[in-house]
């Protein structure tokens, strides 16, 4: 009898903790989200989801994505300047939100105002948000960043914008893009060294805010993603404190004009700035010239070091004792060949050097990047 | 009586003479007695009259014809490969090697000669006696040793110069009359534009050289244990100054028999001359480009001369190495590779390594 007490009362607590672990998957999880947790879904494949794979081989093509049910077409800049303005959105002189996704209520989005007109004056940058809530390509979503830092503030403002897209379209491989136009762009650029993808500001940025956002194809709920903006906007501040990149220039193709740090001043000139030496390039190659500099040196100080040099026979003999006996110099044959001369114009080549702010993607003008959730 | 050790006498005092290479006579360290090489001689001879009359009949010597086949065979045996001598003085047993021809005692510290060593076939024809003593050679060492940041410190230390030994080395010394025959096709060119064309002539010649080179004293170490290329990285020496031989001027010197023969030190020989004959040839033929080349090398006339040549030698033992060095006895002219103390080189790589760095930084600072 006791035996089948405790068989029962077993029985009945593991359904009740299994009733509460299964509930409790279906809590939204508001905690910080692990590096893992994102790329951990049995849905999410590399090849599948490479963007640029597409972008680059399928052109101009369409591709039925089966988890929004929808046609994409590559390559193609889906969004136009007037996107900016179709939807319900919030613009004044230094910040401007938007929810495409349309997923906030009224006071949920004038919390988020709230917060980027705040970040805005303590960084003294134009702010930007899109919460989108259409399907795009990760091309696509670049080139609308790119144009939303450009023209919703105009072309040339007085300091520059960061535009940041949030993407919310609920589906998987969800991928977030920030783009800084102008001065902005020395401050949290998308470039480190020569290779402008690997551990940025940037890069730092989104991956702090990524620790809020939830991961793709999860539940939607706006205190994770105020949460998630709040990070993005105090990294936004805590770069503004820590001053401009030294290793990174900003080239404005439209007014044709410079904007770099040089002694901790932000100088903005018409002539190209001296060669940037990119630290990480510079340690390298220092790393590199010393290595070599110690072989050389290795090399040349085994060699010194050996005073063994077999004197020659001539020491053994002189002129008076040496005798040309018979000198012959027949003359064979002359013959003239002829080679038509390369003209110098050929040569060479053209170099157009690329300058800061622009990506490999072709966004000119500024810089930034995206990253997967 | 190849196995006996020699010594020669001061006639003032009777205690043992060295050869003094400064003054280039033969010095008592005890009286302070200087004497010519036909001093030492006369003394001696009058000493081995004095010797011979007081121990004439003492012992009874068989005449060579009463003494058996088998003990002479022995003897000679013995001869040939006996390492044992005593010591004149202390009589105390001195061990060498077979080369060994002129030692020191190891108790008594006086010089011996072996005679047997510098006998027969292995008399050489001449001795060129030491012109530079033992505390010049050492300054000499010295000297190249220490600007060398890199090689050990124990290099200089007193103990390792004490290792400096005097050593007359065995040399074959050869005089030489060859000739080579020289036979090549070579160009010179001529270039121009023209238009839109850039031209070359190209003349083509046969040429043709035949010369005879004598040589005078070309030497060549008879010792096996010694490196050659050291050898003749200490050359030349100024045969001038030789003398016919004596074993007196061995006297406060190691000297060591050949072991290596004339006839195998022919080939090192025709390779130094014929490489000299080739840079002769081509010193006659001036042209822009040789294309092809053949030469044909023969010696006239070859003969040899055997002598002792001085040279003040030294080894250092480092990290499980043998190192050796040689100074010309008669020149100074030092030879051989320092070892490099793998922790300062190391230390040294490092430093001028962070120094590249440090300007390429500093560069990258400025410039920025």
């Amino acid at each position: 009898m006791k035996k089948r007490f405790f068989i029962t009362a077993l029985l009945a607590l593991t359904l009740i903790f299994g009733n509460i672990t299964v509930f409790a998957e279906n809590v939204p999880d508001t905690d910080v989200y692990t590096e893992d947790e994102y790329y951990d879904d049995e849905y999410y494949d590399d090849e599948y989801y490479d963007d640029e794979y597409y972008d680059n081989n399928y052109y101009n093509d369409e591709y039925y994505d089966s988890h929004s049910g929808i046609w994409v077409e590559y390559g193609q800049t889906i969004d136009d300047e007037k996107t900016f303005y179709k939807n319900d959105y919030y613009l004044d002189e230094t910040v401007y939100y938007c929810d495409e996704s349309e997923r906030f209520t009224e006071s949920e989005k004038q919390q988020i105002i709230s917060l980027l007109k705040e970040t805005s004056k303590k960084i003294g940058f134009n702010l930007a948000v899109y919460t989108g809530g259409k399907s795009r390509t990760d091309k696509a979503t670049n080139n609308f960043t790119e144009m939303g830092a450009k023209v919703i503030f105009g072309q040339s403002p007085k300091t520059g914008t960061v535009f940041f897209y949030v993407d919310l379209d609920g589906y998987y491989n969800a991928y977030d893009d920030m783009y800084s136009y102008r001065e902005p762009f020395l401050y949290y650029s998308g470039m480190y060294g020569e290779d402008d993808t690997l551990d940025s500001r940037l890069d730092k940025i989104l991956a702090q805010v990524h620790t809020k956002f939830p991961p793709s194809g999860k539940e939607i709920y706006f205190r994770d993603i105020y949460a998630g903006l709040k990070v993005f906007c105090e990294q936004l501040e805590y770069y503004k404190n820590l001053g401009p990149e030294n290793d990174v220039y900003y080239y404005n193709s439209d007014t044709n004009k410079y904007i770099y740090v040089l002694n901790g001043q932000i100088i903005e000139s018409e002539t190209m700035p001296r060669p940037f030496k990119h630290w990480k390039g510079v340690s390298l190659v220092a790393v590199a010239v010393g290595f070599l500099t110690a072989l050389i040196m290795f090399f040349v100080v085994k060699s010194s070091y050996k005073f063994k040099t077999p004197v020659s026979a001539s020491v053994y003999t002189s002129s008076n004792k040496t005798f040309v006996n018979n000198k012959v110099d027949m003359f064979l044959g002359t013959h003239v060949s002829k080679v038509r001369i390369q003209s110098s114009s050929s040569g060479g080549s053209h170099h157009s050097g690329g300058g800061g702010g622009h990506r490999g993607g072709g966004r000119s003008g500024g810089g930034g990047g995206g990253r997967h959730r | 009586m190849g196995n006996s050790a020699k010594q020669f006498h001061c006639p003032n005092c009777n205690a043992d003479l060295k050869f003094s290479p400064d003054v280039q006579k033969f010095t008592c360290e005890y009286c302070k007695g200087e004497f010519t090489e036909q001093q030492v001689n006369d003394y001696m001879e009058k000493q081995q009259e004095i010797y011979d009359e007081y121990y004439q009949g003492a012992d009874h010597i068989p005449p060579e014809g009463e003494i058996s086949q088998e003990e002479l065979d022995e003897r000679a045996a013995f001869e040939e490969e006996a390492k044992l001598y005593s010591c004149p003085s202390c009589g105390a047993e001195i061990v060498s090697d077979e080369n060994t021809a002129a030692s020191f005692c190891y108790y008594c510290h006086n010089p011996v000669i072996l005679k047997g060593r510098v006998d027969g076939q292995y008399k050489p024809s001449m001795v060129l006696p030491f012109t530079l003593d033992r505390n010049k050679a050492v300054d000499i060492f010295k000297t190249w040793a220490k600007g060398k940041l890199f090689a050990p410190k124990d290099l200089t230390s007193a103990m390792q110069i004490e290792k400096l030994t005097g050593l007359y080395v065995p040399f074959w010394v050869a005089n030489s009359s060859t000739s080579s025959h020289v036979e090549a096709y070579c160009e010179n060119y001529r270039r121009w534009t023209s238009g839109e064309y850039r031209y070359t002539e190209t003349s083509r010649y046969k040429v043709e050289r035949d010369i005879t080179v004598n040589y005078e004293g070309i030497p060549a170490d008879g010792s096996k244990k010694i490196e050659d290329a050291l050898m003749e990285s200490i050359e030349p020496f100024d045969y001038k100054q030789a003398k016919p031989f004596n074993m007196a001027y061995l006297s406060g010197f190691f000297a060591d028999k050949y072991d290596v023969d004339k006839e195998r030190m022919l080939p090192r020989i025709k390779e130094r001359m014929f490489a000299n004959n080739k840079t002769v040839a081509d010193g006659t033929i001036h042209y822009q480009a040789v294309k092809s080349r053949h030469q044909k090398d023969k010696i006239n006339t070859l003969s040899w001369r055997y002598m002792l040549l001085p040279v003040w030698f030294m080894t250092f033992s480092y990290d499980g190495k043998m190192w050796e060095y040689a100074i010309n006895g008669q020149t100074g002219k030092i030879a051989g590779e320092l070892p490099i103390s793998t922790k300062k080189l190391l230390i040294g790589c490092i430093l001028a390594g962070l120094a590249a760095a440090a300007l390429i930084f500093g560069g990258g600072y400025l410039f920025r």
